[in-house]
Parts: structure tokens; sequence; C-alpha cells
């Protein structure tokens, strides 16, 4: 007696309209709040110096803070840079690592400085014959203190800044810093010794696998699903960060340095400390 | 009933969200437990260690040697950094002297400075040495002289930036390893490292590991800064890496030599340029190290012989004023010109008949002299003078010869003196002989260690009858016909038929 009106409330058209498809329509509705998980790509094809990091400094924040972004999978191509612009990326990225996976993909090379970088990720991944590695700092060495007629200063490192020594001293602190950060990014995956990491060979990926100094060998799409794995999401797309910033180019020509010809060369353009890769034939002519 | 129906309504409403949920998502992200960076405040500049301050405990008295420091072969080093060492050095006695472009007026060039010289040091050369030099470095070192070679990899005229503008590459190591090959000493052309244990730099490398000689006595930590390692079969390794020194060459090696001493002493090679310059000079037992280099520099006993004339003496010289040589009107301005050419040289000589004992002494005279200063010649092996004008000379490495127009130069060192002897057939001939105390030269000798056979005078034993002949003749006047008499004519050779 009291079933009857029950099972014909379910069969009205009206009771199914409110309590099975609105609800379907809306939910359905309603799920697209839920966001389609990016991968934010971030590229660098440069070497690491004040302009390359803004850049990707600015990618770095976008990723922190766009929720829909839930790794980033960062793309290397460098040899490296400048000691301060190195570290700045390095620990924006260690911090973005707190929120979010960050993976590596060396497409080319990732030495020196670029490895620095690679140390602040979860995971590094590399094609084939990659060149990684070339842990340490380089440096063009001060002049000594001196003195001129016509320029007074008021000290005797005024004009120098500092002395050859200390400078030599200096950078093993850069050392130590470079050399803590990639035992600390890599832990126990690391199979080299202090010796091994530190001599700044640079080794191909096949290589640098063995050492623990990558984790695999990938292409580019098996890398992006790496990064999805790491982040626990499917179906992922992905993003060009660069497209989201406000990035004013490359300027790789106030990096290095030019020949009287006008031809780039490996060379930093200023004196100074450097993580940086110095490739065989930046001691040839071009 | 309601109830029921709105759970279900509900339920429905999640499904598709849930869907889309579990599409894309399967978890959330943990970071990892450890997420640091690196401490940077905890990293610290590495700081030198301090040098030994070992002063020495005795007074040294000035060595009164001279040291010649090549700066002839474009040598990788400024005088400035060497101030410190050069300053040392001069306090103990020593006189040094740049060996330079010879070009530059008043400059000796290396063969004569290498004959009073008592050490040849040579650093960072970049210019090839000639042959010429490499023997008479070796012939120096045989005699007592010291060398000492510092090769430096960090001295290679070689540098990215030049690299554009120029590809040509020498290593100092090359360069250093032509001198030094007679010694069986050889740089490798390379770069030792320690990556483990440094002072505050891989190719900063302290040394531990010594050899018991004078050079490394007491040493008990050396650092050097940008060194090369040097091979020898038959030296000493003086100087040794440990187990974790490695060379750049074949980024390994252990035990790897940096510094090593000739078979017979007398040459030393070092590795590294860096430690003789400041600040580094003052590193742990660097300045002691020093110190024995300077040891070794001026300790050599050099031994002169007429080869090595006119830096034969060694104290002030008495010039023989005897029987045989006395002060005469006619040899006045010799003897003030020998003086001349002494004093410019430093040396004081003094034309005596009683030579000071502490004095070298020049001594010229006939072959026949019964003077009291020719007696150290009896005791010469094979010499035997001509006791007159008939008799032969007898010489060693020359044999029996004919004395006439030959003055003999003699140099005899005995426990007293060393003493120059000039001898001739008679005391124009040695007077002529002694041209060559003012020029400083004997170039009119055929010298075999401490003999000379000099011209003097003329030779009696072939007279073509010049002397007799009147050569003062009147150019302008025909030729007499005295000169070629018709009787001495040849008459024709009679031909066949003619």
């Amino acid at each position: 007696m009291n079933d009857a009106p029950a099972q014909e409330n379910w069969t009205t058209p009206r009771t199914i309209l409110i309590f099975l498809i609105l609800p379907l329509l809306v939910g359905s509705t309603f799920a697209f709040i839920i966001p389609r998980p990016q991968i934010g790509i971030i590229r660098l094809n440069d070497a690491i110096y004040f302009e390359s990091a803004d850049a990707l400094i600015q990618q770095i924040e976008h990723a922190r803070e766009d929720a829909q972004i839930r790794a980033v999978l960062l793309v290397l191509n460098t040899p490296g840079g400048t000691v301060v612009d190195t570290e700045a990326v390095y620990l924006e990225l260690i911090r973005l690592k707190a929120r979010k996976p960050v993976v590596v993909y060396v497409q080319g090379m990732a030495a020196s400085g670029g490895y620095y970088l690679s140390a602040a990720a979860n995971e590094i991944c590399s094609g084939p014959s990659s060149v990684i590695g070339n842990v340490g700092v380089i440096v063009t060495l001060p002049e000594d203190p001196f003195i001129v007629e016509d320029i007074v200063t008021t000290g005797p490192y005024k004009m120098t800044g500092t002395g050859r020594d200390t400078t030599l001293r200096e950078i093993d602190v850069i050392k130590q810093g470079f050399y803590q950060a990639v035992v600390l990014g890599r832990g126990e995956r690391l199979k080299l010794d202090i010796e091994g990491l530190l001599s700044g060979r640079t080794w191909m990926a096949s290589e640098a696998l063995q050492y623990g100094l990558i984790d695999g060998l990938s292409s580019f799409s098996e890398a992006l699903d790496n990064t999805a794995r790491l982040a626990k999401i499917r179906h992922y797309e992905t993003v060009e960060l660069r497209d989201r910033i406000d990035y004013l180019g490359s300027y790789e020509a106030d990096f290095f340095s030019e020949t009287e010809e006008g031809a780039t060369t490996p060379l930093p353009s200023k004196a100074g400390i450097y993580l940086l890769y110095l490739p065989p034939s930046a001691r040839r002519l071009p | 009933m309601k109830r029921y129906r709105i759970y279900i309504a509900v339920g429905i409403f999640l499904l598709p969200i849930l869907a889309r949920g579990l599409w894309f998502y399967r978890g959330w992200y943990r970071s990892p437990s450890t997420l640091e960076a690196p401490d940077y405040t905890s990293f610290s500049m590495p700081i030198p260690p301090t040098n030994s301050e070992q002063s020495p405990e005795e007074e040294i008295e000035p060595a009164r040697r001279v040291v010649l420091l090549d700066y002839n072969h474009n040598n990788q080093f400024d005088f400035a950094e060497l101030d410190a060492f050069l300053e040392e050095l001069s306090l103990r006695g020593a006189r040094i002297e740049f060996v330079r472009d010879t070009y530059e007026p008043g400059e000796l060039p290396l063969a004569e400075r290498l004959k009073y010289a008592s050490a040849y040091v040579v650093l960072a050369p970049q210019a090839s040495f000639s042959a010429t030099t490499v023997q008479l470095v070796e012939r120096f070192v045989a005699r007592g002289g010291r060398l000492l070679v510092i090769s430096d990899p960090t001295r290679n005229l070689y540098d990215y930036y030049y690299e554009y503008f120029s590809e040509s590459y020498l290593s100092e190591a090359l360069v250093a390893d032509s001198l030094l090959a007679p010694f069986d000493i050889s740089f490798t052309n390379d770069f030792i490292y320690n990556l483990v244990e440094n002072e505050g730099n891989f190719r900063h490398v302290f040394f531990r590991q010594f050899a018991e000689d004078a050079l490394t006595e007491d040493l008990s930590e050396l650092v050097f800064y940008g060194a090369r390692s040097i091979h020898t079969d038959s030296g000493l390794n003086l100087i040794m890496g440990d187990e974790q020194t490695r060379s750049s060459q074949a980024n390994a090696g252990t035990h790897l030599a940096v510094a090593v001493r000739s078979l017979d002493g007398g040459v030393v090679a070092i590795g590294d340029l860096s430690f003789l310059t400041p600040p580094y000079d003052q590193v742990a037992d660097n300045p002691v190290f020093i110190d024995r280099l300077i040891d070794f520099l001026l300790g050599g006993e050099r031994s002169f012989d007429l080869t090595d004339y006119p830096f034969i003496f060694q104290k002030s010289i008495s010039l023989l004023r005897s029987e045989d040589f006395d002060l005469t009107a006619d040899n006045l301005e010799s003897i003030t010109s020998i003086q001349n050419t002494f004093g410019a040289r430093g040396q004081d000589l003094v034309f005596t008949d009683d030579p000071d004992k502490d004095s070298d002494l020049i001594v010229l005279a006939p072959y026949d002299s019964q003077s009291k200063y020719l007696e150290p010649l009896d005791s010469i092996d094979g010499l035997e003078l001509p006791v007159d004008i008939f008799a032969t000379l007898t010489v060693p490495h020359f044999g029996e010869i004919d004395p006439s127009g030959i003055g003999l130069a003699l140099l005899v060192h005995d426990d007293e003196r060393t003493t120059l002897f000039l001898l001739a057939a008679s005391m124009d001939d040695v007077l002529e002989l002694a041209v060559m105390l003012e020029t400083g030269e004997l170039d009119s000798c055929m010298v075999r260690e401490n003999v000379g056979l000099c011209k003097a005078g003329e030779a009696t034993g072939y007279d073509f009858g010049f002397d007799e002949y009147d050569f003062d003749f009147d150019f302008d006047e025909p030729l007499s016909e005295d000169l070629f008499p018709e009787d001495d004519l040849l008459e024709p050779t009679p031909t066949p038929g003619s």
C-alpha cells in the first residue's frame, strides 16, 4: 500500500528529472571545476645569466602558484653560467620541489651550472648522448693590487675587489656548495665518490646513469610521463611556461664573447666566477 | 523516502566529479622527506697552513758566489715575483747576475758567465736551448756548478683568450727537458692535483713524503700551487705526492715526484715555481725548503781550469816581479794594461816580487828560468820544459813538440793558491804571450783542461830567408832587371820537330 506511491514517484518523469538527470547534469558541470592537470615545461637553451635566470625564475614562480600546473619538466641544454644566477634558480627550484615534482630532461647538455640546477630535481632524465656533469667552478683571477697615478682609491683592493689568492679560496666555497647540492639532490643514488665528482669531468648520459648522476635514459615524452607519474596525474596536458611570462628573449650575444668576425664563442664576455663548461673548441679558432 | 532520493541525487551529482577527478588524479604529490638546499653558511674558505718559522740557528757566512738567473729563454716570470727569493740569496752573499739578451751592451754571454758562476738557475723557460748551451751547462755541472731548473704548468704560453690570436702552444716542460736530458731528468707535460685533500684548490697539493737528502732535511709539509711531475731513472726523487695525488696526463699515478736531484747531485729540477713567490713562499715548510735550495745553489765546489780563463782566480792576484820579468820602460805599459783589465772584472792585481801567500799568482818566465816559483811545475806529470833551444817541449795532452814559436799556459792549483804560468822560449815571446792577460781571451791557444799551447814568437824551425830580404823597395820604380836576371830565365822546352 505504502510502496506504490514511492514506486510511482521514481517512475514519474518529474522525479527522474529532479533526482537523477539534474544532479547528473549539475555534477557533470561542476566536474569541470576540477581542472585538467598540466605539466609546465620550462626550457633553457642558453647559458645561465641574468636575463635567462630571470626568465627561469618567473616561470618557476608561475608554476608554483598555478594550481593547475601539477608538475614541472625542466628541459635543459646549457653549459651553465654565472654562479649567482645559477644559485638563484637552484634555490627557486628547491622551493618549487616542496610543492610540485620537478623533473629535468637533458636535451643536449647539463654541464656545470646546468647540472647544479638538475641537482634540485626529483629526477633527471636524459637523451642517451647528452653531456652531463662538469661539476666545478671556473674563474679568471683578478690582477694583483696596483696603484696608478690618476686614480686614487681608499684601499688596496678598491680597484680589483679581491686578491688572487682570496679568489682561489672563494671558489672553493662555491665548489663546496655545488658539491653539497649534488650530494643532497642525488642522495643514495649517487655512486661517485668526491674525487670522481669533483674531477670536473663530463659524462655521456649513458655513463652518467651508471654513476647515478641521472635516473634514466628516455625520450622527451617518456620524461613527461615520468613527471606525471611523480605528480600522480594522468591524461595531463602540457604547457610551455615561457608563453605565460613576460620574457624578453635571448641575450646570448651579451653573455658570450664574439670574435672580430662576429661569431659567438663559448667564452663569457666578462671576467667573473662561473659554473660554466668550456668545450674543447674554446681553445681553437672557430 | 525523500531523504533516500536526496542521497541518490547527491551521489549522482558527485559521480561525474569523482570520475573526472579519478580520470586525472591518482593521489597527491608528496615532496621528498629531506628537502634541503646546501647550508651555505656552513662553508668556509680554506686557510693556508702557517709556516714553521724556522729561523737559521747559526750565523751563516756569506758565500760570495755568483748565481746566474736565466732570462734569455723567454722565461715566464716577473722579477717582482722573485724579490723575496733573490733578496735571501743576496743576504747569503750571492751575487745575482741576470743572463739576458747578449745584444745588450756590456752583457756577457752565458758561455763567459758560466766560467765564473757557482750556480745557474733556469725558471720556466719558453725558448729552446741550443745544443751548444746544453753542452756548456753539462760541462759546468760536471765541474761542480749547480743547476736549478724549475718548470711550472701555469707558465706555459697558452691561454684560452690568446688562443684566438695564435694557435702556437709550447710547453715549457719540453723546453726545460732539452736542458735536463744529459742529467736523466725530464718534466712531464702535465699538472698534478689532489681532489681529496688540498690547500683550497685541487691543484694546490700538500707534500709530506721526502727523500733523505740535505735539501729535504727537517721538512714535514710543503704545498705546491700548481706543479708538474718529474721523472728520473738514475736520480733521486726528493719530494713525492701521496696516493691521492694524481697526474692530469693519466688521471692516475702514485707517489709522483715534483722535485728530483740528479745522480751526481749537481742538478735539481722542481715542477713548481709558485712556492718561490709570495704569498706561497711563506706557507707550511716552503720557507725552509727555499732556504735549503739556497744552500744547494751556494754549496757547490766549482773547479776551475784554463778553459775558464780569465775567470780562474778566486783571490786577489799577484803578478810576479822576478829576475825573469822585471819592471822596465818597455813592459810598463803592458803591466798597467793588465792591471786595468783585471780591475774591470773586479779583480785586484799587484805587481810584486814578494807575492802574498793568500793571493793567487801569475808567473811569466822563459822555459829555462831558474825561478823558485816554477817549482810547482815539477809535480806535473808529463811536463818537460826545454832546457836549451835544441831540446823539445813535452806537454800533457799534447806530447812532445818543437818549442819554437810556442808558448805554454799552465794553470796549477795547490793548497795555497792558484798559479798561472805563462812560459815561452824567450822573455820576448813570453811578453807576446802575456797579451792574453790584457785581452782576457785565449784566442791564440789550444786549451785542454789546465794546459794551453799558444803561439808566442816566431818559429825558428823553418827559415824562408825573409829576414835577410829587403822589402823597402820603391813600388813606383820599375822592376829592376836584376830581380829577374836573364840567366835565371828558363829556356823554353824544345818541342819535337822544332
